[in-house]
């Protein structure tokens, strides 16, 4: 469904990826883990077209380079940015629902709200709150709520269990698996290894730039040697 | 002062209250939006008030009439020139606060350079408009119908900007408002919101001009006199702040009408940039500024 080849990109000056070779199946989930300033947050930039590129992106086996950001999340492909990047001033109920703002005229545009509450009871109760009024977890909620109203068929996450308390962290996740079940397919960017590979089929390790490891996550979690080297713990 | 002339002045201040307020708005809409300060605003009412008078001239149509093609042809000039211009400027890689800046300035001068060339200077006016000399006499206090008809208008196009607010439409320009990045990842494209922004701020400063050119003079210069006061109207509404352009824009009428007596007529504009500069000094941040 992805398929990444020799990619390079910049980061405020910083060369961040330096030819990243990735592969995303559908029905995946694949976990991309490094430490902080490993590059991870820039490759899904990079595949959201947010950093100009070298190398090669395809998504459907449609070339990625050069397409504005917004065309990318109408092809299908749909990001939970790092800090969420939600609406705040707007409520919750504008904020998923701008999300199918892009899909105008098209009949059962907001369908994907059943299934939003269904994952995120939470946010059914809080429709009328102020977005910037929700709690860390909660936002991260209406981030992936918003995401899959825009109908993606590859959701990327960035660091979705960044600044949540730990019993939350396990229902965010929990949710991505059944997102999957659903259909959707999954890259998943994070810092916290046990928990992603715990969720993910496959595990790319990222280290400076450049990926150091790759296969199956169980195979990548029980590698005592990516834990010491690449992962800092 | 007696109650009947307070009043008087008090419906004079209103009439054009309403007319100060809808320029401020277009102004406040764009800026907000995207943080560009259109300086080529009051220009773009210039070009509305002489769109109504080269039609009138031309076939006589009135201005009433004359509304929605020149709110139209407003609006798509103010997309134009975010497509042509603005766009660029956002893009540039160095200098962008100056260049954007410039790039307004710029044309402002342009705008009434060429219509100096095109009209000359002499002061021009529409007459014979079907409201021309008319009044409404309510208790006493005389409404000429003109000015009547002006702030009707704007009052509703004010409406209209607050009904858009509300559509999905307004919900878009919200979030690009709030997260012009984030935007994308819900599929919208920014460039197009911001170029409606520009078509909705240059339509809201056409109608304003439309309704002025019948009862106001048209020259190159009536733009730069009205976006001045533009500019104290956004800063007490609140920069971005529509119903704050609203509310400055009545006090600010009401202002500049009490000054005109209390003073002299000559004199009106400095009670006008007086409570301009009492805004910087207490409240910079306006009546009802978000910043």
């Amino acid at each position: 469904m992805l398929r990444i080849d020799g990619l390079s990109a910049s980061y405020r000056g910083l060369k961040a990826l330096q030819g990243v070779t990735l592969e995303v199946a559908k029905g995946e989930i694949v976990a991309v883990v490094g430490a902080n300033g490993a590059g991870k947050s820039t490759l899904l930039k990079a595949i959201a077209g947010q950093v100009a590129i070298e190398g090669s992106i395809a998504f459907d086996g449609q070339d990625l380079r050069g397409v504005k950001a917004h065309m990318i999340t109408r092809m299908g492909v749909g990001l939970v940015p790092e800090g969420r990047r939600l609406f705040p001033r707007l409520s919750v109920e504008d904020n998923l629902r701008l999300g199918a703002y892009a899909k105008r005229g098209t009949e059962d545009r907001f369908k994907p709200l059943e299934l939003v509450f269904d994952l995120f009871p939470r946010l059914q109760e809080r429709l009328a709150q102020r977005a910037e009024t929700l709690s860390g977890g909660e936002q991260q909620m209406l981030a992936i709520g918003r995401a899959l109203m825009t109908q993606p068929r590859l959701l990327m996450l960035d660091e979705p269990s960044q600044g949540i308390m730990p019993k939350l962290v396990d229902d965010i996740l929990a949710a991505v698996t059944r997102i999957r079940d659903l259909g959707v397919t999954v890259l998943l960017v994070e810092q916290r290894l046990a928990e992603a590979l715990e969720i993910a089929d496959r595990a790319y390790v990222l280290q400076t730039g450049r990926i150091v490891m790759t296969g199956p996550a169980a195979e990548i979690a029980a590698n005592p040697a990516v834990r010491r080297a690449y992962l800092g713990m | 002062m007696t109650l009947e002339t307070v009043l008087q002045v008090a419906a004079g201040g209103l009439l054009m209250g309403l007319i100060y307020a809808l320029v401020a708005a277009g102004l406040s809409l764009i800026f907000g939006l995207m943080d560009v300060v259109n300086f080529a605003h009051g220009e773009l009412m210039m070009l509305a008030m002489y769109a109504v008078f080269v039609i009138w001239q031309a076939s006589g149509l009135d201005p009433m009439l004359q509304l929605p093609i020149v709110a139209a042809m407003l609006f798509l000039g103010g997309m134009a020139i975010y497509r042509g211009m603005i766009a660029r400027a956002l893009g540039v890689q160095f200098n962008r606060g100056m260049v954007q800046i410039f790039v307004t300035f710029g044309l402002a001068i342009f705008i009434r350079g060429a219509a100096q060339f095109v009209w000359g200077g002499e002061f021009r006016s529409v007459t014979n408009t079907w409201l021309s000399d008319r009044s409404l006499n309510l208790a006493g206090v005389y409404f000429p119908l003109p000015q009547l008809a002006a702030a009707a208008v704007c009052l509703a196009a004010f409406a209209g900007l607050l009904l858009i607010s509300r559509t999905e439409f307004g919900k878009a320009l919200e979030a690009t408002r709030e997260d012009r990045e984030a935007v994308a990842l819900i599929g919208i494209d920014r460039d197009r919101i911001f170029a409606l922004g520009w078509g909705l701020g240059a339509g809201a400063v056409g109608i304003a001009g439309v309704m002025l050119a019948g009862f106001y003079y048209v020259g190159p210069n009536v733009g730069a006199s009205f976006a001045l006061i533009a500019y104290v109207t956004v800063a007490l509404g609140g920069f971005g702040s529509m119903g704050g352009a609203l509310v400055a824009g009545l006090l600010i009428g009401e202002v500049e009408a009490f000054t005109a007596v209390v003073l002299e007529p000559s004199l009106k504009q400095i009670g006008v940039f007086g409570v301009y500069l009492l805004v910087l000094m207490f409240r910079p941040r306006g009546l009802f500024g978000k910043l």
